[in-house]
């Protein structure tokens, strides 16, 4: 599990980006200014740090420069959205850039690549007996390999990184399949009966009475 | 070619120019009286001669004695050598006849050559000759016998070398005073360019864009006259670039600000919304989530109220009417009252003091400075707001006791967005925007907010309203 520290003054956005980062399987810890973090990094050697760069004691840049001879990735995270801007971030050695207003799922992918990038994993997502490689879009149940279809396999995604929560039945059709769901469709439920039986999952994937479906946390 | 060069020239050759005419014209004025004077000693040792002849002839003649050429030479060789006077130093004689010599002291042939043999009355000439000048004379000296001719050669040649030898010394002259004019005049020169070379240098600087140069000549001409009103341009386009400057990052800084202050809620909204519409989460952080959207909408929208009000403020032309000022203090005090808990609202009493004010915008303004001082957490539970007349004006001041505001930062806190210490501000609903829309209150009425503030020990912040005259009221 990778540690990573949120440094935004915003309480609302650091709780958001506390919340999404703990569903899709992040140990995380914020702080709300720059002398904080100093501490913070000081005392823990963290994965990936969240850098707001408007922040009230040390600003982003200078906390950038404290990072740099650690083995520490760091992504930005802010307003200033100027290619000045992202030039200067990315230039004084930030990872990545991501500036407000942000989605969340947009977030976790570039957190995800940066780990990955810095050999900090993040490419796997694992779930009881299955072990799902994103990149290259592979899943291995015991070691041995599981065919899917391109859908099943983002079904299956969308499943294992939020896992513990009930997904509306009309968000999970947008993210796999694009598009507004016809309401008579069962092309949704058809997709989750087969990746069950392909699983044998069928404990595991549970129907969540009039709002969709969600996968048990272990 | 520089100006300093054609400067240094111009003096050198008017120097030269004029010492060398005056110089000519003295030696010349000096030779020429020189010259007279000879002419005149040599005249008048010859008439004598000549006299001394014709006198000696009639004394002879008195006496009997025969004269001829015999004697005339015989007499002439009796005369005493000649002593020369200062000028013309050598006199050399020669008596003639019609026919013949009677007697000569002439030491070259050439010079009986220069004499007409029989001429006028008086002959006058200069001649040259071996490097040397001579005067010529010839006179006639009639004697009953018959007519001589008296001829003498002076040698005037020292007059010539005295002039030769002044000339000679005034080139001398003239060449060290030239030498030492032309070095006086390229010192002076650079002298007097020096100014306009420090002038064209600052204006080349100010042209690559050093506004900050200044020339400060102090010379006390023209020069320092150029350089002064030189300096004053400078100092206006000094301003108005960085006023220009300024805006720009004014504008650079509020659109900042304004982005950051938009995107920052918005995120937090979408962000929540998106999670809530996606999934069925824990009612604790639905909740959360809720209350979040709904916290950063009421910041948005009243960041977005505030702004339209500003804006609105900047180009509106407030309508100032009388109002008395205890209308406005008891309207502050009734929107204040609630949310003030335990800090004491004092407002002094004001009877009878009437101000011209926009009513809404007084109150507003009045409103604001008060709630700031309210979240200022003043040590004495109180905040004043307090006045004192002044002629036909009165200073209105809302102070406080509270934490002050960092010196450095006095500056800027009327700018849109502008937080001394934001997450506290936030924590306490500020959007940055309260001083900026206080200021512009205070512009269309005529004043400006002038603070004073020291931190921990307090703020006040003082603006100027025009009294109500009592003619103004008798005309109501």
């Amino acid at each position: 599990m990778n540690r990573i520290l949120i440094v935004e003054d915003e309480v609302a956005i650091a709780r958001l980006i506390e919340m999404s980062l703990m569903r899709a399987g992040y140990q995380c810890e914020m702080v709300h200014d720059g002398l904080q973090a100093a501490d913070k990094i000081e005392q823990t050697d963290y994965d990936l740090v969240l850098l707001d760069i408007m922040l009230p004691g040390l600003d982003g840049y200078e906390l950038l420069e404290y990072l740099r001879p650690m083995d520490t990735s760091v992504i930005f995270i802010t307003a200033k959205g100027t290619l000045g801007d992202r030039v200067k971030g990315l230039n004084l050695g930030a990872d990545d850039y991501i500036v407000k207003p942000f989605e969340v799922e947009e977030l976790i992918a570039r957190v995800e690549s940066v780990l990955r990038r810095a050999g900090k994993g993040g490419a796997k997502l694992q779930a009881f007996d299955v072990i799902m490689d994103t990149v290259a879009r592979s899943v291995k149940q015991n070691g041995l390999g599981v065919a899917l279809t391109p859908r099943e396999f983002d079904l299956l995604e969308q499943l294992m990184r939020n896992r513990g929560a009930a997904l509306y039945r009309d968000v999970l059709f947008n993210r796999v399949w694009g598009g507004e769901m016809d309401s008579d469709t069962r092309t949704l439920d058809l997709h989750i009966q087969r990746l069950r039986k392909k699983l044998n999952w069928h404990n595991h994937i549970k129907t969540v009475y009039k709002v969709g479906y969600m996968l048990e946390k272990e | 070619m520089k100006f300093a060069q054609k400067l240094s020239c111009t003096i050198i050759l008017l120097v030269a120019a004029s010492f060398s005419v005056g110089g000519f014209l003295l030696v010349w004025g000096n030779f020429n009286d020189s010259l007279d004077e000879a002419e005149a000693q040599a005249e008048r040792w010859h008439l004598m001669q000549c006299y001394a002849m014709e006198s000696e002839v009639l004394t002879r003649m008195a006496q009997g004695t025969e004269i001829t050429d015999e004697n005339m030479r015989s007499y002439m060789e009796s005369l005493p050598a000649y002593e020369s006077e200062s000028l013309a130093t050598m006199n050399f004689i020669r008596l003639m006849t019609d026919e013949s010599e009677v007697y000569s002291a002439f030491t070259s042939d050439t010079w009986a050559d220069w004499f007409p043999l029989r001429g006028g009355d008086t002959a006058y000439e200069l001649r040259q000759a071996d490097d040397r000048c001579y005067l010529l004379l010839q006179n006639q000296v009639n004697t009953p016998v018959k007519t001589y001719y008296m001829q003498s050669v002076n040698d005037v040649t020292s007059v010539f070398d005295a002039r030769d030898q002044q000339l000679w010394r005034l080139w001398q002259m003239e060449a060290v005073t030239l030498v030492l004019c032309a070095g006086a005049a390229v010192v002076l020169s650079n002298r007097l360019t020096k100014p306009l070379k420090t002038l064209s240098k600052a204006s080349t600087r100010i042209a690559q864009g050093e506004y900050d140069v200044r020339t400060e000549l102090d010379t006390g001409d023209e020069v320092g006259l150029v350089s002064r009103n030189f300096d004053a341009m400078a100092e206006a386009v000094q301003k108005n670039v960085d006023e220009l400057a300024l805006s720009v990052r004014q504008r650079e800084d509020f659109m900042g600000a304004f982005s950051h202050e938009l995107k920052t809620p918005m995120t937090a909204i979408i962000g929540y919304a998106d999670t809530l519409r996606s999934m069925q989460v824990s009612p604790e952080q639905q909740r959360m989530a809720a209350g979040y959207i709904f916290s950063e909408a009421k910041r948005v929208e009243s960041l977005s109220r505030k702004l339209l009000m500003l804006m609105g403020l900047s180009e509106q032309k407030a309508e100032l009417e009388p109002v008395p000022l205890e209308q406005i203090f008891r309207a502050v005090y009734v929107a204040l009252a609630p949310v003030s808990g335990r800090i004491k609202l004092c407002f002094q009493k004001s009877p009878g003091v009437v101000v011209l004010a926009d009513k809404d915008l007084l109150t507003d303004l009045v409103y604001n400075l008060m709630h700031n001082a309210l979240k200022a957490e003043p040590k004495d539970q109180r905040i004043y707001a307090l006045w004192r007349q002044e002629k036909n004006r009165i200073c209105v001041t809302v102070a406080d006791k509270g934490r002050g505001i960092p010196a450095d930062q006095l500056g800027r806190i009327t700018e849109p967005f502008y937080m001394v210490d934001k997450s506290r501000a936030r924590r306490q609903g500020g959007s940055g925007m309260g001083l900026a829309l206080c200021s512009e209150i205070a512009r269309l009425h005529g004043t400006t907010l002038t603070f004073e503030s020291k931190e921990g020990k307090g703020t006040s912040v003082s603006f100027w309203l025009e009294l109500q005259t009592s003619e103004g009221a008798d005309g109501k």
